[in-house]
């Protein structure tokens, strides 16, 4: 039978490794993709449709229930109507906290159109400093390395996400170029900002969009995609929940209702 | 009476089947007991209990006088010879009952859930091991489940506080039945322990090969019983019982550990 | 290779009972997460029947690995990660070791992952003087600590804040505070440190996709996240069986994975990698190796009784809810897995003979088959284990354990197959009991084996006349 898949058998450690697989097995598993992959339901594109296009009423309603689950993860949520309003709000949010090392303020945001339009450049205060994370096609080590050090500078991280899930208060985030992975993770403060239509309302519709929608199967999940449902936190001292382990420490999503 | 704890939602499936599989059975054949070795060797007024039970509900009670355990010590120490022969035995001697009703969830479990394990699947033996475990019943799951009675006219005045057994309750899912026929007990007062689904740490030669752990599991039992306040516990396992009562007995206390037979019989 | 000590099971259990710290801390565990998860189940949407669903998932994984794991790879070596497949831990360490020489890592940062546990890795790479830096802040403790995990989720369960107050003004220098967020912030602080300068960054592996070709991270601190993005090199370790098919898999196995371990409806963080930075994103590792590791799992996946263990998400719910763990912890067992799960696998890893206590040693009660999200019968396969250590077992080498208890049964099951001998056992019994001391009518101590029970309990002496021998009188058979 043919496997089309590894066609060569380069590596004999695999080859042996998986024999031995098989032999514990007592037989070779079928590459049927349809069996072990499963085939696209029948009315795929009935629930898609369904998924994607929730009205506005129904999308406030997982608002609600973002809001109220992200309550249990100590991650703060802020609708607001306008994509300005959230800059503002950003800018406000700035002026309130502190580094936790430091004091010179820093913010790193991705290079990402929803961030673009929140014009970060003109409503941040002057005496603080913006790094994009804009970068040239092929990055060289040498401007993967300035990223890092403003990365470590700054006390506050801003991104978008793919999706927010309401039911587990979570974020999805994939890898792209110009948004590196540790935006929303190396500052103290991770700061995302969404819009309203961006929220679903579990992890069932989420891995069902990912598998079956024909645009996200396009993108994939890339080489990294992150679920991050609330700042870090930790309970290995006693059972006691302390948040800011080794993530960020707070969170807080702004969800452009309008 | 308060409510089962949280833990025993899940295990009342049992119960729904049993009903719907009897609704054939004529309630009206006797029943045949076994007895369990524990109670016919140590606990002989349990089976007394048992007996005056029946006679009180006026169904007849047939008790092979052959029987003498169902194997579970063996199995439970990995001796599967050893208990098959002892399975068999069993099998041979109630076979011919209509229903078969035990003192002992543990020992309802080994017929009921491991009896055909024991035989090559589709043999014979593994055949009338699955007629026999289609007709066996724990007391309590006979009672409020078989014959639909939560009351059988029982008083005991005192405060109680019951114990469930873990094959009983995890295996054969019975856990609101004996609570319904202890709340149908006039002048009884029941109080829930803490942790009441939480095993007494007997399991079998446990008890006696790794006594270490299985005093210490006990302690902690015998600690939310006595928090209770409780006069009694009781219980529908007589080897947790004997368990739970050493220690009692050790700790000088008063408390008594009963079967559900004899608070239900007036013992 | 990890340290062995499980034919320490009973000693190092009775030590553990007559520690009043290690005990209110096992009682904390088992007292919060135990109940919290059971009522996390319930209020699923599914309720228990989608811990069934996960069954089926894990079971078919398991049954078609061979093609998974296949397709697993391929689609990692697609996106330029190595894969390197290793028979056992020797294999693993030495590959690990390679790869950290060729690129000369000084110093790694690691998240918790039982399966480097098991290969003993730590060890292998600081004896070649590779700094090794635990990240989550359990096993940070116990590093500090010089000590072994106690829990598969919460390693340093075992340690008072005390102490840990304690081990942090003594190994990183601060001043005296039991306050956990101040030592959690210290913590932090130090490793961050690590983090950003680390040469490499290690992991396990949680489950990976087959279909989508990841493997996936869990973690509540962060510290996974920081392990496998900063440093220029990720390894990934990878039990060999720790993967599903489907990604929709994930939906149901993560949503049970976060309530079983930590009664939550989602972990803080999963992330899923399925290979090296690519040449236009900014950040991630320039390299990313997993290792597939072997290590005696395909030896349970070729016997059919115990290939159900494999299905295991290392959750630790079975050790929130066991009462045999609840009062011996985890050092008792020997090994990194303790608990119900550590009673299976570790004697089918390490040899049933030598950790036969750890599969004799609890009494069965089955909470651990009721907690697990996958609803794996445990206690089955510990009465699988029983049966061979009482018969032995060429197969899987093992020697009857017992040849007096054997002896002691045969004669028991003779017994009990003739009433009148049985009948005649009991008159010897009665016999004997007499000579026994007794307090208000109980026996107080018992001889041979038996004085294990009367060590702390009586025992009621066996009846003068036995029930059925009553029965029969009253009846007049004859």
């Amino acid at each position: 039978m043919t496997r089309p898949i590894n066609q060569e058998i380069k590596d004999t450690r695999q080859h042996e490794f998986i024999m031995t697989i098989q032999k514990a097995l007592g037989k070779s598993s079928s590459p049927d993709l349809a069996e072990l992959f499963g085939t696209a339901p029948e009315n795929l594109d009935n629930r898609l449709n369904a998924y994607i296009n929730k009205g506005k009423p129904d999308r406030m309603d997982l608002l609600d229930l973002f809001i109220e689950q992200a309550k249990l993860l100590n991650l703060t949520v802020r609708p607001v109507e306008s994509v300005s309003q959230a800059g503002y709000a950003i800018q406000e949010f700035i002026q309130q906290t502190k580094p936790e090392w430091g004091t010179q303020k820093s913010v790193i945001a991705w290079h990402h159109p929803l961030i673009e339009q929140l014009n970060l450049k003109e409503t941040l205060d002057h005496d603080v400093t913006l790094f994009t994370t804009r970068s040239s096609p092929t990055p060289d080590s040498k401007e993967r390395q300035e990223i890092r050090t403003h990365l470590i500078e700054s006390y506050i991280g801003i991104t978008s996400a793919d999706f927010c899930v309401a039911q587990s208060a979570t974020l999805v985030l994939r890898t792209r170029p110009h948004q590196p992975r540790a935006v929303s993770l190396v500052p103290s403060i991770h700061v995302a900002v969404i819009t309203l239509d961006q929220i679903i309302e579990n992890l069932t519709e989420l891995y069902f969009r990912l598998k079956w929608d024909p645009e996200e199967q396009k993108l994939g999940l890339t080489n990294c995609m992150t679920f991050i449902s609330g700042p870090s936190k930790t309970g290995d001292i006693e059972l006691v929940m302390v948040h800011g382990a080794h993530g960020p420490r707070q969170m807080i999503v702004y969800v452009i209702t309008g | 009476m308060k409510s089962a704890p949280l833990a025993h939602h899940s295990y009342n499936m049992g119960s729904i089947i049993i009903k719907r599989e009897l609704a054939v059975m004529d309630k009206n054949k006797p029943v045949t007991l076994f007895i369990q070795c524990l109670v016919d060797s140590l606990y002989p007024e349990v089976g007394q209990a048992m007996v005056h039970l029946f006679e009180r509900l006026n169904i007849q009670v047939d008790i092979p006088l052959e029987q003498t355990c169902c194997g579970q010590p063996a199995f439970n120490s990995g001796y599967r010879r050893e208990a098959t022969t002892a399975a068999k035995r069993f099998i041979e001697i109630f076979e011919s009952a209509d229903i078969i009703v035990c003192p002992s969830g543990s020992c309802v479990d080994m017929v009921k859930h491991q009896y055909p394990g024991l035989f090559k699947d589709g043999s014979l033996w593994q055949k009338r091991a699955k007629a026999v475990s289609a007709k066996i019943f724990e007391l309590s799951q006979y009672f409020v489940d078989v014959l639909g009675v939560e009351d059988v006219g029982a008083s005991f005045n005192g405060r109680v506080t019951y114990h469930d057994s873990c094959h009983l309750l995890r295996n054969l899912g019975v856990a609101d039945q004996p609570r319904k026929l202890i709340a149908n007990v006039r002048g009884i007062h029941l109080v829930e322990m803490k942790d009441a689904e939480k095993c007494c740490g007997f399991g079998g030669t446990f008890s006696v090969k790794y006594p270490d752990i299985s005093t210490a599991i006990l302690e902690e039992k015998v600690d939310k019983i006595i928090a209770t306040g409780a006069d009694a516990v009781i219980g529908c396992d007589i080897s947790c019982l004997m368990n739970i009562q050493g220690m009692l007995n050790r700790r000088n206390s008063p408390i008594k550990a009963l079967h559900i037979a004899q608070i239900l019989a007036g013992f | 290779m990890s340290e062995i000590k499980t034919e320490f099971y009973k000693q190092n259990a009775a030590k553990a009972i007559k520690d009043p710290v290690l005990q209110h801390a096992l009682f904390d565990v088992q007292n919060r997460l135990g109940p919290a998860t059971a009522l996390a189940y319930k209020n699923l949407p599914e309720g228990m029947a989608l811990r069934q669903k996960a069954h089926e998932i894990r079971q078919f994984a398991i049954n078609h690995l061979d093609i998974l794991l296949e397709t697993l790879v391929q689609k990692i070596r697609d996106r330029g990660g190595k894969v390197y497949f290793a028979k056992d831990a020797a294999d693993a360490t030495a590959y690990c070791l390679k790869i950290a020489k060729e690129n000369q890592v000084k110093m790694v940062v690691k998240g918790k992952s039982m399966v480097t546990e098991e290969i003993g890795l730590n060890k292998i790479l600081e004896s070649n003087q590779i700094e090794v830096n635990e990240t989550d802040l359990g096993e940070y403790i116990i590093q500090l600590a010089g000590e072994t995990p106690s829990h598969i989720i919460a390693p340093a369960i075992h340690k008072t804040r005390k102490e840990v107050a304690q081990l942090f003004t003594q190994k990183l220098g601060i001043p005296y505070c039991e306050d956990p967020p101040v030592l959690t912030q210290a913590a932090r602080k130090a490793l961050r440190k690590k983090f950003l300068a680390a040469d490499m960054g290690l992991s396990g592996c949680n489950l990976a996709c087959a279909e989508t070709g990841h493997i996936t991270t869990v973690s509540n601190e962060g510290n996974i996240r920081m392990s496998t993005t900063m440093p220029k090199v990720h390894m990934a370790f990878m039990g060999m069986e720790r993967v599903v098919a489907r990604l929709e898999d994930h939906d149901a196995l993560f949503r049970l994975l976060s309530r079983g371990a930590a009664a939550q409806n989602m972990a803080g963080y999963v992330s899923y990698i399925g290979g090296p930075r690519t040449e236009d994103q900014l950040d991630g590792p320039d390299q990313f190796h997993l290792v597939i590791l072997d290590n005696g799992r395909s030896r349970i996946l070729a016997d059919p009784k115990f290939r159900e263990i494999l299905l295991c998400i290392r959750c630790a719910a079975c050790l929130n809810v066991c009462p045999a763990y609840g009062k011996i912890g985890g050092h008792a067992y020997g090994y990194p897995y303790s608990g119900p799960i550590g009673a299976v696998i570790t004697p089918l890893f390490v040899g049933i003979n030598r950790a036969k206590d750890l599969c004799c040693g609890e009494p069965l009660c089955g909470a651990c088959k009721n907690a697990c999200p996958v609803d794996i019968d445990l206690p089955r396969m510990l009465l699988a284990l029983r049966a061979k250590l009482a018969d032995g077992d060429p197969k899987w080498g093992v020697t009857r354990a017992n040849s007096m208890e054997k002896i002691a049964f045969q004669i028991w099951s003779l017994v009990i197959q003739n009433r009148k001998v049985y009948d005649l056992a009991l008159k010897t019994g009665s016999l004997i009991q007499n000579l026994l001391p007794k307090k208000n009518g109980m026996i107080t101590t018992m001889p041979f084996v038996f004085k294990g029970w009367t060590q702390s309990r009586d025992i009621k002496p066996l009846a003068r006349v036995s029930f059925l021998t009553q029965w029969k009188n009253r009846e007049n058979k004859p």
